[in-house]
């Protein structure tokens, strides 16, 4: 309509500068490597963290103030006695929204996508991706502008609103734990908070009651959980009997946390995943699981774990603040268990990178003793580029099917003490905190697979571009047989040989992964066969 | 039908009435001129007619539509320019009119033109760095080329030099069609402005109204009394009458007082026989004298 | 008191003292006018309109003003022409008189409290009415 054409060009006539701010901000955190800045000095890092806050400041500052321009919760605004509807008013302010704040966001997304080799296709989805956050974000803000008329009552709302939420974490938490699985799938809570925002949104817009707006908005929140529940409770998968080691149907009840899918699934390859259940810190677990075998950085140390008959051994690392939704426990029996495995004894603490602790209470391993469970993991997770830190390989030796994910088999070498070594050069996009990989060696004939461990890396806080570039060294050392909480050790050149190598992206909830086969691998020769 | 229909209109702040049971109508065509000291409801009134509240109970019909239910449709005929309205003041007056009249299928732009000269605003500064009385003018501005059926001013005059109220009156007078009348209603502390100006007044008090009526009716019964003769300040009747008002001695023998029901000759003879062997003028009262002895009702004085 | 510009837009002139209705005003302005001869038979008479906004006044009050005026037999509207003067009707000597009722009728009260006598009152409005000379 024009009358919500001519208000959305009054208000960009008005705000362009901020608008502008704002894009020339998501810009710089997108292309700042081009510039020159890179993640070395503590001033760089510095430079990137006050862009990050200024670019929301900037976004929230926009939002706002296009919303107190013809404000909707007083009685003094110019609007109410024209001959322009509230909802022309909250179509056009919308409209500033998208297309002065989430467009440009989600444009530059696209073009620092393309810019790192990501492709039209993933580029496109990383902008409509990054395009609907940052609408999300601004629509939040513009809910709290449409039910204050300054400035500083909009500040002061926030301050509650944020206290009020920080307060509301535990129950949150639970929700998040206990949840359907729509909401802790992709978007799930996004679209509810989405919904109830726009709900909220149009109703203080078409009857300027504040009281009532807040109510509809709770109204709508509990209508859409309701809603929720009573779907997942008839398209919840049950629980499925767990026979096998193939990495088969992942049980979505008990998850901390959820993976944020991408829009565009892949084709069903591989999912691995390990039931966890959140505990505090200070509560005693027996730290129990399928076999798991793990690494941490460079260092190239491999920790296993099992379950031994009698006991089992127990590791993990203390860890908190990652994320409240997660549960660490301390290390225990880590002098035990490393001289099981037969590893020099490291400091827990020295460990480079984060690694998360799976872990599930005891009546739920004693469920599964015997079976090989169907390791399943669920990790929210959202699609950004990362920081370039060096130069990009340009050709691409393996094919991967899942865009944005540049994978090279560097070498492929034996082991002294029997596992295989495998250094990859990837290239990839990273989520916004987490990045889980799993390797595996698969062995279908002999009905065996090996696991590497997961490898988590934190990034820069949201809303920053970063593509990594880095070399991973995994290592294979055990493997389980299906059927068996006993890790036979030693990967012998024979089971190599009918191995592939397996790389998993828990990123992707519908499963994503991808066979990367391992182009003229020849068995190297170690002293002779087995 | 009445441009304007107010019938047991509340609107409570809290526990505070600032409009109590409220009964209010204007009729269609005329200049409504609503009087009332400071807090007696008059913007809250206003605000409430025009759905820029909610009532807490009761209800408004403009122009036939009831106020909360009034949509785009009736705001093609209403015009408000109040003070305290928030215009978009980075805007220079082209923009705003530019904005604004699109809005409008019947704006006028040879109304507006003539305005336009006749205002003489200067069309490139921002409004926020006009003076009041421009910016006032330039809100008017936006409003009257659409020749609303109803327009509603709350008060418009305040601070304002008396060659812009002038204008304002001018410009005011310019939009009524023989065809479609318009109805306006004001809200004045400058009681002398209106004067002239209006053809029906209200005056309102503590969230009620105390009087509507006609200018000339209220204006033919309010007289302000002289009563001079010997004795007369000891001829005080211990009961004056409900239509006496203010009744002093000013001297032994003088009298004043102001009676709200002045019917010529008939009242004279009346006033004439309480007060024998005496003097009797009557004199009309200006609107702001009404409007005080509403406000104030000093009790009468006896005898000394 | 207040007194308002003559207006040389108008063919009369009105002087607003504010409470008297201001019809009433208006209506005896436009009758002094036509009496005195200033305002002629079949000279044109403003328009509603016109006398609303050089007034300052409201359009119903003007209105109000011209048909009580035309009622009267003061003006008369011509279809397609307009509102024109007429000639002023019979025992309009009568109605000048009647005009200045209030005048008089305030001169008499004021001499009155000023404790003037009848012949004093008389005596200063032939002076009065010697100084000031009238077109005829």
């Amino acid at each position: 309509m024009a009358a919500v054409l001519r208000t959305f060009l009054k208000d960009l006539g008005r705000f362009w500068p901020l608008a502008a701010a704002a894009f020339a901000l998501n810009a710089f955190l997108g292309f700042f490597p081009d510039l020159g800045i890179g993640v070395s000095g503590p001033t760089d890092a510095v430079v990137l963290e006050v862009a990050t806050a200024v670019r929301l400041l900037v976004l929230a500052l926009a939002a706002v103030a296009v919303v107190h321009e013809d404000p909707v919760s007083s009685d003094r605004s110019a609007w109410i006695t024209r001959p322009l509807g509230p909802w022309q008013l909250l179509a056009a302010k919308l409209l500033f929204l998208t297309v002065a704040l989430a467009a440009p966001s989600g444009l530059c997304a696209t073009a620092v996508s393309l810019r790192y080799h990501l492709g039209p296709p993933a580029s496109a989805v990383m902008g409509l991706q990054n395009g609907l956050d940052v609408l999300l974000e601004v629509a939040a803000y513009a809910c709290l502008a449409s039910v204050t008329s300054s400035l500083l009552t909009a500040g002061i709302a926030f301050a509650g609103l944020t206290l009020a939420f920080a307060l509301a974490q535990p129950y949150l938490q639970l929700a998040g734990v206990f949840g359907p699985s729509w909401f802790q799938a992709t978007g799930g809570r996004e679209a509810l908070a989405m919904a109830v925002t726009l709900v909220a949104l149009a109703y203080q817009y078409a009857r300027r009651r504040l009281a009532r707006a807040m109510g509809v908005a709770a109204l709508a929140g509990m209508i859409a959980m309701a809603v929720g529940w009573a779907v997942s409770a008839v398209t919840d998968r049950p629980e499925p009997t767990l026979t096998d080691v193939t990495l088969g149907v992942e049980d979505p009840k008990g998850f901390v946390g959820a993976i944020l899918t991408r829009p565009f699934p892949l084709a069903d390859r591989v999912v691995v995943g390990l039931q966890v259940r959140e505990t505090k810190p200070d509560d005693e677990h027996d730290w129990v699981g399928p076999p798991l075998s793990r690494f941490t950085a460079a260092g190239g140390i491999n920790y296993s774990m099992s379950a031994p008959s009698g006991g089992w051994i127990r590791d993990g690392i203390a860890e908190t603040g990652l994320d409240d939704a997660y549960s660490y426990t301390a290390w225990r029996n880590y002098p035990e268990f490393a001289r099981a495995v037969g590893v020099p004894l490291r400091s827990p603490d020295s460990a480079v990178h984060n690694l998360d602790v799976l872990e599930m209470p005891a009546e739920d391993f004693e469920r599964l003793r015997g079976l090989s469970g169907t390791l399943t993991t669920r990790f929210k997770i959202n699609r950004e580029t990362i920081l370039d830190q060096g130069s990009l390989p340009l050709q691409v030796e393996a094919s991967s099917a899942m865009p944005g994910r540049l994978a090279r088999i560097e070498s492929v070498s034996l082991n002294p003490n029997g596992g295989l070594q495998v250094v990859v050069h990837v290239t990839d996009v990273v989520a916004r905190r987490y990045n889980y990989r799993l390797w595996a060696l698969v062995n279908d004939r002999r009905n065996e697979v090996s696991l590497s461990g997961f490898l988590l890396s934190l990034n820069y806080s949201p809303g920053s571009y970063l593509l990594r570039d880095h070399t991973d060294q995994i290592s294979f050392q055990r493997r389980w047989t299906r059927g068996s909480q006993e890790s036979n050790a030693g990967l012998d050149p024979s089971w190599l040989k009918d191995a592939r190598l397996v790389f998993i992206d828990l990123a992707y909830a519908s499963p994503g992964s991808v066979d990367l086969s391992v182009p003229g691998f020849v068995m190297p020769k170690v002293g002779g066969a087995r | 039908m009445n441009a304007i229909e107010c019938e047991h209109l509340t609107r409570l702040f809290g526990r505070f009435p600032a409009v109590n049971d409220l009964n209010l109508t204007v009729p269609t065509g005329s200049i409504f001129a609503l009087l009332g000291a400071n807090g007696a409801g008059k913007t809250t009134t206003l605000k409430l007619i025009l759905n820029l509240l909610h009532p807490t109970s009761g209800d408004v019909r403009v122009l036939g539509c009831g106020s909360t239910k009034m949509g785009k449709e009736a705001f093609l005929r209403i015009g408000y320019v109040a003070e305290d309205q928030v215009l978009h003041d980075w805007m220079t007056l082209d923009q705003m009119l530019d904005y604004y009249r699109p809005f409008y299928p019947r704006w006028d732009r040879d109304l507006e033109r003539r305005l336009r000269t006749m205002f003489d605003l200067p069309p490139n500064r921002s409004l926020k760095k006009l003076s009041r009385g421009m910016r006032m003018k330039g809100a008017f501005l936006s409003i009257l080329p659409f020749r609303p059926e109803l327009l509603v001013l709350d008060e418009p005059f305040s601070g304002l030099d008396p060659q812009v109220r002038d204008e304002f009156i001018e410009g005011l007078l310019e939009i009524g069609d023989t065809d479609r009348p318009s109805t306006v209603v004001v809200s004045s502390h400058d009681i002398t402005e209106v004067e002239r100006l209006a053809d029906w007044v209200g005056i309102l008090a503590e969230g009620r109204l105390v009087t509507a009526e006609p200018m000339p009716a209220l204006q033919g019964r309010f007289r302000r009394i002289e009563v001079v003769g010997p004795g007369a300040g000891t001829r005080i009747p211990r009961e004056p009458g409900p239509a006496w008002r203010q009744v002093e001695a000013a001297a032994p023998n003088v009298v004043h007082f102001v009676h709200d029901r002045f019917a010529g000759e008939p009242t004279e003879r009346e006033i004439q026989a309480a007060f024998p062997g005496t003097s009797v003028k009557a004199s009309p009262m200006t609107l702001r004298e009404i409007f005080l002895a509403h406000i104030r009702r000093a009790p009468p004085t006896g005898a000394h | 008191m207040y007194q308002y510009a003559w207006y040389t837009v108008l063919p009369f002139n009105v002087t607003f003292l504010p409470g008297e209705p201001v019809y009433e005003q208006v209506i005896y302005a436009v009758k002094k006018a036509i009496l005195s001869g200033n305002l002629e038979p079949n000279a044109r008479f403003p328009s509603v309109r016109s006398l609303s906004q050089e007034l300052k006044i409201s359009p119903n009050t003007a209105h109000k003003v011209v048909m009580a005026l035309t009622v009267e037999g003061f003006l008369a509207v011509n279809p397609g022409i307009g509102t024109l003067v007429a000639r002023p009707p019979a025992g309009s000597a009568g109605d000048r008189t009647a005009l200045l009722n209030g005048d008089v009728e305030r001169l008499v009260f004021e001499a009155r409290q000023l404790g003037l006598g009848e012949d004093q009152v008389l005596a200063a409005v032939r002076r009065h009415w010697r100084k000031i000379s009238f077109p005829s």
